[in-house]
């Protein structure tokens, strides 16, 4: 052999401090260099520095990155502020697949364009390093959301049964299940699987995940086929309270849902609160049912707890609701068929206005007598007395299962 | 371990009604004759309809269990588990689509597991296997995807509480050449 292969103590340097991670690569470098170092993600969160003196804040990237397609980093200038001071610096993008996944910022001062040339080269190295770094990170999360997807896979659908299992698991990612924690399921309407609506579930999962990073909680969530499921934890005692808080975290969602126009198509639902990590899939199928009644009967955040009589109606047999409707409606139906009359509706107001009858003649812009009227010809042709609070029960009953559409 | 939703994808158009995945279905759990998993029913446009349980994404029949006998493994499909079951039937009523059946024998509600102990090993379901046509197909619906599948066709019960992981390809109007039409 006549060559002789030399390796750089630098580079080597370089190499072994890519041990201890983006913090060492950055140390390293900027000892090297004698400059300050930073690096960041691609919107410029700082995910490492070294030898900084003063906060910097990052204003201008030449734009050449745009037209960066390879593997291999290119070295352009930048313009950074240090502690009010504007100031030049060079960046290197970092790409990973193709992909931008960071920059590389070294804070120069002024320089001459010779040594910004020299030291080209070198930062180009770690910013490779750097994408090593971040490739191994990208590799550990994804295994994590795998194994995180699997264990909130099968605590909602009870498939783990142990409650010390589920603790112990738990606290793997910093959750607490001896809390107690509730679910809520946000939903695309009308989702559809060959449209961008995939992406639209990704980018509400992301904004979920943020909104509950935001309040201080970690987060709880995966996405399934067009919806994201979190199992949200409550901190207090209070079902009031509680109700409030998670009303405002569905808020929080929804507002920034709106900046991406989304909101419209996103409902939710919500099931009830449980302390027993096991019982959790009860909560999400609770969350499922309140999701699509809070669908039909337009409510914007329904909980399970408040649906009432329709959580009954909802799942009841068919055949059996639509007979207990002919059987106590049927007669007006048939009448107003008939007779082209308005009887059904005025009924309808009069059961939605809790069987006042000033309420109703004001909503339905009636004078109380035509209304008195209207209401003995409908207790002539279903032949009962409207005051009887049975016959009142059954047609309040009677409407529920006409608005949850199973007439 | 990844999440996978395995689901039955039934082409309406190639279906003939021949029964071989209901008795193919019968032959390899051993069924009771009157327990029918997997049902071909003809529906009122004169196509065929083959149906099992779904394994839906929100079963009715996990839901509504008094005794929490009802898994959902992590590839999607819906098990029951018969030491737990009491034969209370409540299963068998929520269901939608009927899969759960009453076994007079064991006294207990059974249903159509997709096979598990033969996709454990690899092989697809009884039924889709035995059709000769491949109207009955299964595939993981996580990532399975194409434009011409639709979600429900006419004569297949209502969709929107359980989700069911069962896809379609409709029946496609065909033009007849060769049949006149009747007023002419």
């Amino acid at each position: 052999m006549e060559n002789t292969f030399f390796v750089p103590d630098y580079l080597h340097d370089l190499l072994v401090a890519s041990e201890k991670g983006l913090k060492g690569i950055c140390v390293e470098l900027a000892s090297l260099l004698s400059f300050p170092v930073i690096l960041t993600d691609p919107l410029f969160n700082q995910l490492a520095t070294a030898k900084l003196v003063h906060e910097v804040e990052i204003n201008y990237v030449d734009n050449q990155y745009r037209e960066i397609t390879g593997d291999k980093p290119a070295i352009v200038s930048c313009q950074l502020t240090s502690d009010g001071v504007q100031k030049k610096g060079i960046c290197s993008a970092i790409i990973l697949d193709g992909r931008l996944r960071g920059y590389l910022f070294v804070q120069i001062d002024e320089v001459s364009d010779e040594t910004i040339t020299r030291i080209h080269s070198i930062i180009a190295y770690a910013s490779s390093l750097c994408s090593l770094e971040l490739r191994k990170r990208l590799e550990l999360k994804q295994e994590r959301q795998q194994f995180k997807e699997a264990f909130i896979y099968d605590l909602l659908y009870g498939n783990m049964k142990q409650k010390d299992e589920i603790i112990s698991y738990g606290n793997i990612w910093g959750w607490d299940f001896t809390q107690s924690h509730t679910i809520i399921v946000f939903s695309l309407v009308d989702f559809d699987y060959y449209s961008e609506d995939q992406k639209h579930i990704d980018s509400l999962f992301f904004l979920i995940e943020r909104v509950l990073i935001e309040s201080n909680l970690k987060p709880i969530a995966m996405k399934k086929r067009g919806e994201v499921i979190v199992i949200y934890q409550m901190l207090g005692e209070e079902i009031d309270k509680n109700q409030n808080v998670i009303k405002e975290f569905i808020q929080r969602v929804m507002t920034q849902a709106k900046m991406m126009n989304m909101n419209t198509r996103i409902a939710t639902g919500i099931g009830r609160e449980s302390t027993n990590p096991e019982e959790l899939y009860k909560s999400y199928q609770e969350a499922k049912v309140a999701y699509e009644v809070g669908l039909l009967l337009n409510i914007h955040t329904p909980f399970f707890n408040g649906l009432g009589l329709e959580r009954i109606l909802y799942k009841h047999d068919l055949q059996d609701v639509k007979e207990y409707y002919d059987h106590t409606l049927g007669n007006l139906e048939k009448f107003d068929q008939d007779h082209g009359g308005e009887l059904m509706h005025t009924l309808e107001f009069y059961a939605a206005n809790h069987y006042d009858v000033t309420k109703t003649a004001d909503a339905l812009f009636l004078h109380r007598n035509t209304l008195r009227y209207r209401l003995k010809k409908i207790e002539e042709i279903l032949d009962k007395k409207l005051d009887d609070m049975n016959v009142r029960l059954n047609i309040t009953a009677a409407f529920k299962i006409k608005q949850l559409r199973k007439i | 371990m990844m999440v996978k939703q395995m689901g039955f994808v039934f082409n309406v158009d190639l279906c003939f009604g021949c029964m071989a995945c209901e008795i193919a279905c019968r032959n390899e759990n051993q069924t009771d004759s009157t327990v029918r998993w997997r049902k071909v029913s003809r529906l009122t446009d004169d196509s065929f309809l083959s149906v099992s349980c779904n394994h839906c994404n929100s079963p009715e029949c996990f839901r509504v269990c008094p005794e929490n006998a009802f898994t959902k493994r992590g590839d999607g499909i819906v098990q029951i588990n018969s030491d737990l079951c009491i034969g209370c039937g409540l299963c068998i009523e929520a269901c939608p689509y009927g899969a759960p059946q009453y076994d007079p024998l064991t006294q207990k509600a059974s249903k159509c597991q997709m096979c598990y102990p033969r996709q454990d090993k690899g092989l697809p379901p009884a039924c889709v296997e035995s059709c000769s046509t491949e109207a009955l197909t299964f595939v993981d619906l996580n990532i399975f995807c194409d434009k011409k599948m639709v979600g429900t066709i006419p004569g297949f019960p209502d969709t929107r509480l359980t989700n069911p992981s069962i896809a379609f390809y409709p029946a496609i109007e065909r033009n007849r050449y060769f049949l006149k039409s009747s007023n002419k």
